[in-house]
């Protein structure tokens, strides 16, 4: 198993349920509400930066699709890619590692003064792809990037794929972590689609 | 790992201005004496969907400036951003007048528009950070937050950008409309508190009184932002839109407004 791993192949239906209850716990985490609108403004703010540098500055206040696909980028990058780290088949692993000397630092009344020692590789992500999924629209949701869905792919009605979407700024976005090359938009095609909304 | 200082969540309701009008009423004599979260602690609470609610936020708003009025580290912050802004201005200006009220106000203002960064609450969550909290969120290292953004980096890569040696990051605090007026308003409570590190300018020069001021439309009110008393006068400060400057707020027909007793 390397990177992403496991992309559910099975022919049971998926649990939709324990999926949406994913994204709804994330959304209400004190700790991923937090990392996510800190990598959300950080990555605005890079855009800002490089579009203004380029002599195209871009409007970046409250842009839900660059929000969006920040959350994209960040989960891609380390949910879709081995590590070499310790294994973890919990996505919320991944982000505790990037975001631990983040909190470290708001232990202190003054978090200038925290020394961020060496950090270890962060973990290798082999678990499900619809965890990952999940896990990135509960981000979305912190953010208040909504409606958001899960979409399946169908092969002679059967479930075969699942993955997400989300809707920002009046346009509906795919994320589908499935295969290496995908970027944000992309999705495996199948015969038939459904569309399960997530209740937040 | 734990999480976070000061941020509380619980489900949010949409008031009308009747009710809004009775909670803000409520809100100064409401029972909400537990203290601000400390370092490191979450609250979750559930609360229904109707103006006990709302009361319950507002009071806690206030709650929240209340307690940064006495907390070292919001008053030691806040008299730096004052003495470096006066010092700022001495060197275009000429030596500020000790007893000028406006230059904290303005000082403060012009911190928190540069350093706060406006995003939406989770549906159905409100969340409230304690002033104390988001000064400190500011004052985080390069380093670590280089560390948590490292994929961006790697993204800017794939497609040719090097930003990794150039971009530095901003130090940033993040929230909503009723974080930024909770931010506003803790630091221009610890102004003239005569508390640890806040005497700035004169010690006679005090901000007050300070306001909650809520604004809406179609029969609800649905943003806040801080409402300054300087002078004699008051003056606004709502951080939520990047072209604002001191004294704009957004266009409501209805607006109502609730004092930070201190």
């Amino acid at each position: 198993m390397r990177g992403l791993g496991r992309v559910t192949a099975d022919r049971v239906r998926f649990d939709y349920g324990r999926l949406a209850q994913t994204v709804q716990d994330t959304r209400k985490d004190g700790m991923l509400i937090d990392f996510a609108r800190q990598i959300c403004a950080r990555f605005a703010d890079m855009v800002k930066y490089w579009s203004g540098r380029e002599g195209r500055p871009m409007a970046v206040h409250n842009n839900k699709t660059l929000f969006l696909e920040a959350v994209d980028i960040w989960c891609r990058k380390r949910f879709c890619n081995s590590g070499s780290g310790q294994w973890t088949t919990n996505p919320v692993d991944v982000i505790k590692h990037a975001a631990g000397p983040y909190f470290a630092a708001m232990e202190l009344d003054d978090p200038s003064r925290y020394r961020m020692p060496r950090q270890a590789p962060p973990p290798s992500y082999v678990g499900t792809h619809e965890d990952a999924i999940a896990t990135a629209l509960g981000l979305c949701a912190c953010l208040e990037v909504q409606p958001l869905q899960f979409r399946v792919g169908l092969v002679n009605g059967t479930p075969e794929h699942v993955w997400g979407r989300a809707h920002a700024d009046g346009k509906w976005y795919d994320i589908d972590f499935s295969r290496p090359e995908f970027k944000l938009g992309d999705y495996m095609e199948f015969q038939d689609y459904e569309e399960v909304e997530i209740p937040l | 790992m734990s999480a976070i200082e000061g941020m509380r969540i619980r489900g949010y309701a949409r008031a009308s201005r009747a009710e809004m009008g009775r909670a803000l009423a409520e809100a100064n004599a409401s029972a909400l004496n537990a203290p601000s979260p400390n370092t490191g602690e979450v609250r979750h609470t559930a609360l229904p969907d109707t103006f006990d609610g709302i009361r319950f936020e507002i009071g806690r708003m206030i709650r929240y400036v209340q307690d940064a009025a006495s907390d070292p580290v919001v008053a030691r912050h806040t008299s730096d951003v004052c003495n470096q802004y006066k010092a700022m201005v001495a060197s275009m200006n000429g030596p500020v007048p000790s007893a000028e009220d406006a230059f904290c106000v303005e000082a403060i203002d012009a911190w928190c528009r540069d350093h706060f960064c406006y995003v939406n609450d989770p549906p159905n969550i409100e969340v409230i950070q304690t002033p104390r909290r988001m000064i400190k969120q500011t004052k985080i290292p390069k380093d670590v937050t280089r560390f948590m953004c490292e994929p961006f980096f790697d993204a800017f890569e794939q497609v040719g950008i090097r930003l990794r040696d150039e971009y530095v990051s901003p130090d940033l605090y993040i929230g909503d409309c009723d974080e930024a007026a909770c931010a506003m308003l803790g630091m221009c409570s610890t102004v003239g508190s005569g508390r640890e590190g806040s005497r700035v300018g004169s010690p006679g020069v005090k901000l007050g009184p300070l306001q909650y001021r809520f604004g809406g439309n179609d029969g609800t009110l649905h943003h806040v932002w801080s409402y300054v008393g300087v002078n004699g006068g008051f003056v606004d400060a709502d951080h939520t839109e990047p072209d604002f400057k001191l004294g704009d707020h957004s266009r409501f027909e209805a607006f109502e407004t609730v004092e930070v007793p201190l």
